[in-house]
C-alpha cells in the first residue's frame, strides 16, 4: 500500500490569500491543482511537502475566452477535458485540444489541469518508481541520492520533460502569468523553463501559475502527435507540436516545430524551422527538415522503450506531422 | 458412450446463454471476497521485502519497529514457528532464513493495528544484508560458470522432493556442461529423431525467447485467518483456488491435524493458476501465536514483485519434412525459466510439442533452470502460450519454405483420435480437424486475399496479414463429489467445494436443472467449506465442468429417481410414464394428472411424512481428461516505419466438447484471447541486470487495454467427449494458447519477417525491419 506522507492542507479562497499562504509557509509548501502527478509523487516519497495549497477555489485560474483574432486566455486551473472539448481551441488552437486529450485516462484528465501539466515533474524510470524500488537500486540525485544512474558519470540530472501540451504551447508561442506576493511576471512559456531535470522550472516556490495566452491565430494551423506504448494511459516518449503558417503563395511563411519528452525541456528544433520559412513545402524539402529536427532529440535510456527506436523514431513523427499539415491546406485549398 | 439420461434429455437448456448467478453481486460490488471480511479486533500484516535479488542476510533488526506504538509483533523465520521445510515449496518456507535469492523475498513479517501502522512497521525494520551475484537470464544461468541462484539449497535436489512422481528415485537430472543451477529433466521422445532427420529434404530451426508473464487476477493474494481464542482451532478466507489445497498446506507447515483448519468458501476474483497455495501458512502461523485475526492483502506492486508468475522460457525448434510436405521430425530443445523454486508444472511442459501433430520421430529435451526471480507458477494452460508460440511459428515457416497451404499442412498432419500419444497410449475421440475445419470456412481465411486489402482509412500505409494457429490442452482430472437436495419450495440445492474462477457455477446449475426438468433460476450452486464440502480438488487445468459437472450430472440424477420413485407412488402411475419438465412430475399425455416438487417435498420433509427426503449424493472419477483444441485466425495491421501493430479481427475456434452456457463459453475465449494479446504484444516483467523489477506498477507492467482488443469472434466447436457431462470438455484453458503465434504469423504475412520474442514490441519489429532491408539489399549489391 502506496501512503500519502502527513501533512497540512489550506484552501485559500483567493489567489491572493494562496500567494500570501505560499509566502508565509516558504519552500515546505507546494501548490496543488487536480493533485494527479503531485499525490502520486507524494506517495512515492519524491516530494513531501508539510503544507499544500489548494487551488481549486481560485476563480482566478478559471475560465476560458478570446478570439482566434486577439488571442486567447486560458485559466491555469482549466481541466484538460474541458481544453480538449471546447469550441474554440479545437478549431483555432487544435494541437493543444489534441495534446490535451492524448494525456492519460478521461478520469485523470477530468481532474488534471492545464497549469499542473505545464509544471508536471520532469520523469525517469529511475525516480518515478516506490521508495522501496529506489531503495533497492540506490538513490539518484534528483532524490535523496547523488549520482544520476542513467548517465553515472554526468554532473546534471537528464529526466525527461513529459507533458503533452508543454510542446505544443511553445509551438503555439504561449506567454504565461506567474502571481506571487512579490509582484506580476508575463513571460513566453519558453522562459518557463529551464534545461534541468532537477529544477526544470524558473517558477520560484511562492509562485502561482495564474493564466496562459495564446497568441491569434489566424493563417496558423498546427497539430501535435504523440509516441507512446499503449493508445491511453501512458505518458508520451515522444511528443511532436507543429505550427504552420502558409503564405498565399503556398510558401511556408512561419514554422514551428517542438518536440516533447526528449530532453529536460520542450526542445524547438530552430535549424529545421529556419529552413522551412519562405520554402515551397515539398516532399524532399519536408524530409530534409524532420532529420534536421531530429537532430536535437537526444534521448537517454530512461523512459519506456529504447533509446534507439525514440530516435528512430522522431523524424518519422516530424514528416508525419508536416504532411498532415501541409495535405490539408491543399486539401481545403482545393475545394 | 454418453449417459441415457444425457441423451434422453431435450437439452432445453443445454446450449443456451444464461445469466450468471453471482453476476449481479459482483457487478454492483456485494459479493464479499477474502479480504472483504473484516471481523472484530482484526490485525493487518505487511512484509519486509529483500531489496536484494541474492544476498545472505546478516542479522534482522526489528526492535525500531516493535517501538513503534500499534506494531504487535515482527516475525521472521527464526520466531515464525513453522515445521522446518526442504525448500522446494515457498508457502511452507514464507520467509527467508538467512539467504534471499530474489528481490522482493520477504523476510519478515509486520503486523500492526491498522494498515498504516503495518506499513510503518515494515519500513522500520533493519536488515542487514551481504549482497550476493544474482543471475536472472535463464540461458546465462545454464552456463557451466554462472552464478549459483541460490547457495544454501541444491537445486536438483529439492526438484526431486517436490516433483517425486514425475521424476522416480535414480533419475539423472545432470548433463556434461550444465551449470547445477540447471536441472535437465527426462527426455520426451517417439521414434527416432536421427532418422526423421536424416529423411527430411527440408529442415527448418527456429530459437525463440518469452518473458515471464504475471497472471493480472483482479483480486490480489488476500488470506485472512480468524483464531479461535481457546483452542488451536483456525478460520481461513483465503484467495486460493483450492481450499482443500489452503487446508493441507497450512496443516503441514504448522504441524496441525487438518480438522483444526476450516478453510471458508468466498468468492475468488481470477486466479488464472496463480493461487494456488502462497501466503496461507504465513499468515495462519502468525494468528495462531497472536490469538488474534491477522489479515495479509497484496498490492498490485507486491503482486508483480512477489508473486509467482508464468516462466520465461528459452525454445529451440527444428523441424523436418519431405518436399511432399511429410513432417518427419519435431526437435525442441526448453529451458523453462523456475525462478527461485521448482516450477511446478515442470513435468508436463515438454508435452505440448507432441500434442498436435503426427510426426514419426520426435524428441523434446527440457531443462530447468534456478535464477534470482519469484517462484514461477501456473498460467492458464501452463507453457501453452510459450510452446505454441515455438511451436506454430515453425511450422508457419516450415509450410512457407515448401509452398504449401498453412491450413492443409495442419490438416493433413492434424491428431486424430487413434493417433499414437507421448508418452505411451492412444489419442481418444479430439476435435482439432474440426477446429481447422471452422476456421477455414470463416471468410477471414477462406477470402482472405480480399480481407487483407481491407484496411481503415486512418491506417493508410500500413500493411496487413493474416496469421492462423494451432494449440491444444490436453486437460486434466480429479475425483469430485457433489449433493443435491430438494427444497420445500420446489427449488434445489446443488452442494460443492469447488472455486469457481470462471463461472463454472452457471454450468453445474444448468446440469442439474436439465436432469431435474427445472429452470435454472430453481437451482442454487452452494459452497461449502472444507469442514463439510464434497471432495473438490484445485480449480485449475479445465476440469471442474468436465470433472465435478459429472459429479453434479450423477447427484441430480440420483435426486430425480427419488423424486421419481415418490411420485410414482404419489401418481399412482409407473416411473416409466412420468416425466419432469418445470418442477413437475407429470403423467406422460395426460397433462393435468401431476404432482408439484413442492409436494414432493412436503411429502418426505414434513413432520410424519412418508418417504425419505429428497438427497442425492453424485460422484466422478473421470478415468481419463478430455483434451481440447484450439485454432485461431488473426489480423493485424502493422506500420513497418513505426512498429506499431493493431488487431484488427480475431476469430477463435475451439473445441468444448458441448458448450453448456453458451454465454459462459464464449467468455472464455474472449478473455483468453485479450490475455494473449498481453503475451503477444505486451507484457512482461523486466528485471535490471541485478535482479531488481523495473515493471514494479501497472504503469510499466503493460496489461491490454480495451483499444488493443478487437472484436472476436468465437466459433464453438462440439465433438462430444465421453466422459464429460452431456460431452462437455473443459473451456477455459485453450483459448489463450495459439494468440501470440497467430499473431506472430499474421506479422509474417505482413511484413516477411518472423519475430522470435515475446512479446513483439514495436521496437523489435522495427529492429527486425532494418536487418530485413539491409539484409535484402545485401544480395543485390554483390549482384
Ligand atoms: C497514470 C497517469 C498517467 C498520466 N499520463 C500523462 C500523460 O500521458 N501526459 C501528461 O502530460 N501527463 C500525464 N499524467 C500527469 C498528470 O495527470 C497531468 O500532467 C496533469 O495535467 C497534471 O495536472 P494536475 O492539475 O493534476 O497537477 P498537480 O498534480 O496538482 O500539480 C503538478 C505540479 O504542478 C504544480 N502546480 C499545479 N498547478 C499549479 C499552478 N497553477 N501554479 C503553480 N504550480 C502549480 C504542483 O505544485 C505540482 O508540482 C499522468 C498521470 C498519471 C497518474
Ligand atoms: S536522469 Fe539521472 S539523476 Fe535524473 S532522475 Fe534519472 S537517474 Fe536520477
Amino acid at each position: 500500500m502506496l501512503r500519502l506522507p502527513p501533512f497540512r492542507y489550506l484552501a485559500p479562497r483567493t489567489l491572493s490569500e494562496a500567494t500570501r499562504l505560499l509566502a508565509e509557509e516558504g519552500p515546505q509548501a507546494m501548490p496543488v491543482a487536480g493533485g494527479t502527478d503531485l499525490l502520486p509523487n507524494m506517495k512515492r516519497r519524491q516530494f513531501t511537502p508539510a503544507v499544500l495549497v489548494g487551488l481549486r477555489r481560485l476563480r482566478e485560474l478559471k475560465g476560458i475566452s478570446g478570439s482566434p483574432d486577439v488571442g486567447v486566455r486560458i485559466g491555469a486551473g482549466e481541466t484538460l477535458t474541458s481544453i480538449s472539448n471546447h469550441p474554440l481551441i479545437r478549431a483555432h488552437y487544435p494541437a493543444l485540444a489534441l495534446a490535451a486529450a492524448a494525456v492519460s485516462t478521461p478520469q485523470l484528465r477530468n481532474a488534471g489541469t492545464i497549469g499542473g501539466n505545464i509544471l508536471l515533474d520532469t520523469r525517469c524510470n529511475y525516480y518515478n518508481q516506490t521508495e522501496f524500488w529506489r531503495h533497492s537500486i540506490g538513490y539518484c540525485m534528483k532524490r535523496d541520492g547523488s549520482i544520476c544512474l542513467v548517465a553515472p558519470g554526468s554532473p546534471r540530472c537528464w529526466a525527461i520533460s513529459s507533458a503533452d501540451t508543454a510542446p505544443v504551447l511553445v509551438a503555439l508561442q504561449a506567454r504565461v502569468r506567474l502571481v506571487s506576493v512579490r509582484g506580476e511576471r508575463e513571460i513566453p512559456i519558453q522562459e518557463l523553463f529551464y534545461d534541468d531535470g532537477m529544477r526544470p522550472y524558473t517558477r520560484e516556490a511562492d509562485e502561482i501559475l495564474q493564466e496562459i495566452w495564446l497568441p491569434p491565430a489566424l493563417g496558423w494551423r498546427s497539430t501535435y502527435l504523440k509516441l507512446r506504448r499503449r493508445g491511453s494511459f501512458d505518458f508520451p516518449i515522444l511528443g511532436v507540436a507543429v505550427a504552420l503558417r502558409r503564405e498565399p503563395d503556398g510558401r511556408i511563411g512561419d514554422a514551428r516545430i517542438t518536440l516533447g519528452a526528449v530532453a529536460s525541456h520542450p526542445v524547438e528544433a530552430e535549424e529545421a524551422m529556419a529552413r522551412l520559412r519562405g520554402q515551397q513545402p515539398t516532399p524532399t524539402l519536408l524530409q530534409e527538415v524532420a532529420t534536421l529536427a531530429a537532430k536535437r532529440a537526444r534521448p537517454l535510456d530512461n523512459a519506456d522503450l529504447t533509446i534507439t527506436y525514440r530516435k528512430q523514431l522522431t523524424p518519422i513523427y516530424v514528416r508525419r506531422a508536416l504532411d498532415l499539415l501541409v495535405e490539408a491546406e491543399q486539401g481545403s485549398g482545393a475545394e | 458412450m454418453l449417459h441415457e439420461a444425457q441423451r434422453q434429455a431435450s437439452s432445453v437448456l443445454i446450449g443456451t446463454a444464461l445469466p450468471r448467478q453471482d453476476g449481479e453481486a459482483k457487478v454492483s460490488g456485494r459479493a464479499r471476497y477474502a479480504g472483504d471480511h473484516l471481523p472484530a479486533g482484526v490485525l493487518h500484516a505487511r512484509l519486509v521485502t529483500s531489496p536484494y535479488a541474492h544476498a545472505f542476510i546478516r542479522r534482522i533488526n526489528p526492535s525500531a519497529a516493535l517501538a513503534l506504538p500499534g506494531v504487535v509483533a515482527v516475525f521472521t523465520a527464526a520466531n515464525l514457528g513453522l515445521r522446518s521445510s526442504d525448500g522446494s515449496v515457498r508457502s511452507l518456507e514464507p520467509l527467508a532464513g538467512t539467504e534471499v535469492c530474489w528481490c522482493g523475498h520477504p523476510v519478515a513479517l509486520v503486523v500492526a493495528e491498522t494498515e498504516a501502522l503495518a506499513e510503518d512497521g515494515a519500513a522500520a525494520v533493519e536488515v542487514d544484508y551481504e549482497p550476493l551475484p544474482a543471475v536472472l537470464d535463464p540461458e546465462a544461468a545454464c552456463r557451466p560458470g554462472a552464478p549459483r541462484a541460490c547457495l544454501q539449497r541444491d537445486f536438483r535436489e529439492t526438484l526431486r522432493q517436490s516433483h517425486a512422481l514425475f521424476l522416480p528415485p535414480g533419475t539423472s537430472l545432470e548433463e556434461e556442461g550444465l551449470s547445477p543451477n540447471a536441472a535437465a529433466l527426462p527426455p520426451l521422445r517417439m521414434g527416432k529423431i536421427e532418422e526423421g532427420l536424416r529423411e527430411a529434404e527440408v529442415i527448418v530451426e527456429e530459437h525463440y525467447r518469452t518473458s515471464p508473464v504475471h497472471q493480472s487476477y483482479l483480486e490480489p493474494q488476500t488470506v485472512l485467518v480468524v483464531p479461535d481464542a481457546h483452542t488451536r482451532q483456525l478460520t481461513i478466507y483465503s484467495s486460493t483456488q483450492g481450499l482443500l489445497n489452503a487446508r493441507r498446506a497450512v496443516a503441514l507447515a504448522l504441524g496441525l491435524s487438518e480438522r483444526q483448519i476450516h478453510v471458508e468458501p468466498v468468492p475468488v476474483g481470477g486466479g488464472f493458476g496463480g493461487k494456488e497455495v502462497l501466503l496461507e501458512p504465513l499468515v495462519a502461523a502468525a494468528a495462531l501465536q497472536l490469538r488474534r485475526p491477522v489479515r495479509l492483502v497484496y498490492t498490485r506492486q507486491e503482486e508483480l514483485l512477489a508473486g509467482n508468475p508464468a516462466p520465461q522460457t528459452a525454445i529451440t525448434v527444428k523441424l523436418g519434412a519431405r518436399r511432399d510436405g511429410t513432417l518427419t521430425a519435431i526437435q525442441v530443445r526448453l529451458i523453462l525459466d523456475s525462478g527461485a523454486y521448482p516450477y511446478p508444472l515442470a513435468g508436463l511442459s515438454g508435452f505440448h510439442f507432441s500434442n498436435l501433430y503426427r510426426c514419426p520421430h520426435l524428441a523434446i529435451q527440457s531443462y530447468l533452470v534456478q535464477t534470482n526471480k519469484p517462484g514461477s507458477a501456473a498460467y492458464r494452460a501452463p507453457t501453452g502460450p510459450q510452446a505454441y508460440f515455438a511451436l506454430e511459428s515453425t511450422v508457419d515457416e516450415l509450410c512457407r519454405r515448401l509452398g504449401l497451404d498453412p491450413l492443409a499442412f495442419r490438416l493433413r498432419h492434424a491428431l486424430r483420435e487413434g493417433d499414437a500419444r507421448v508418452p505411451g497410449g492412444r489419442w481418444p475421440r479430439i476435435g482439432l480437424v474440426e477446429c481447422l475445419e471452422a476456421v477455414g470456412s470463416h471468410p477471414l481465411w477462406s477470402e482472405r486475399e480480399r480481407v487483407r486489402s481491407e484496411l481503415p482509412a486512418e491506417l493508410s500505409g500500413w500493411r496487413v496479414g493474416i496469421g492462423l494457429a494451432a494449440g491444444g490442452w490436453p486437460g486434466a482430472t480429479e475425483p469430485a463429489a457433489a449433493l443435491c437436495r430438494l427444497e420445500s419450495d420446489g427449488s434445489c440445492t446443488v452442494i460443492v467445494g469447488s472455486v469457481d474462477m470462471s463461472g463454472s457455477d452457471s454450468s453445474l446449475a444448468l446440469i442439474a436443472a436439465e436432469v431435474l426438468g427445472l429452470p435454472p433460476r430453481a437451482v442454487t450452486v452452494v459452497h461449502e467449506g472444507t469442514d463439510t464440502m464434497p471432495y473438490s480438488g484445485l480449480t485449475a487445468g479445465s476440469k471442474t465442468t468436465y470433472a465435478l459437472g459429472s459429479a453434479v450430472l450423477a447427484a441430480a440424477q440420483d435426486a430425480r429417481e427419488q423424486i421419481l420413485t415418490i411420485a410414482s407412488e404419489l401418481l399412482e402411475a409407473a416411473r416409466e410414464d412420468l416425466e419432469l419438465r418445470d418442477g413437475r412430475v407429470t403423467v406422460r399425455g395426460v397433462p393435468d394428472k401431476y404432482v408439484t416438487f413442492q409436494q414432493v417435498a412436503a411429502n418426505s420433509t414434513n413432520f410424519g411424512a412418508r418417504y425419505a427426503p429428497v438427497f442425492g449424493r453424485g460422484r466422478s472419477a473421470n478415468a481419463t481428461s478430455g483434451p481440447m483444441f484450439a485454432v485461431h485466425l488473426a489480423k493485424v495491421a502493422v506500420d513497418p516505419e513505426t512498429g506499431e501493430v493493431r488487431v484488427l479481427d480475431y476469430v477463435a475456434a475451439q473445441d468444448v466438447g458441448r458448450a453448456l452456457n453458451r454465454g459462459e463459453v464464449e467468455g472464455q475465449i474472449y478473455g483468453g484471447v485479450a490475455q494473449g494479446i498481453g503475451w503477444a504484444l505486451q507484457e512482461r516483467l523486466v528485471y535490471g541486470e541485478e535482479g531488481q523489477l523495473l515493471t514494479g506498477t501497472l504503469m510499466d507492467y503493460a496489461l491490454p487495454h480495451s483499444q488493443d482488443v478487437p472484436s472476436i469472434t468465437p466459433l464453438i466447436v462440439e465433438v462430444p467427449c465421453e466422459l464429460g457431462p452431456f460431452g462437455a470438455r473443459g473451456a477455459g484453458e485453450p483459448p489463450v494458447v495459439p494468440v501470440a503465434a497467430a499473431i506472430g504469423n499474421a506479422l509474417r504475412d505482413a511484413l516477411g519477417l518472423r519475430l522470435t520474442e515475446l512479446p513483439m514490441t514495436p521496437e523489435g519489429i522495427v529492429r527486425a525491419w532494418q536487418e530485413s532491408e539491409s539484409g535484402n539489399r545485401t544480395p543485390s549489391a554483390g549482384s
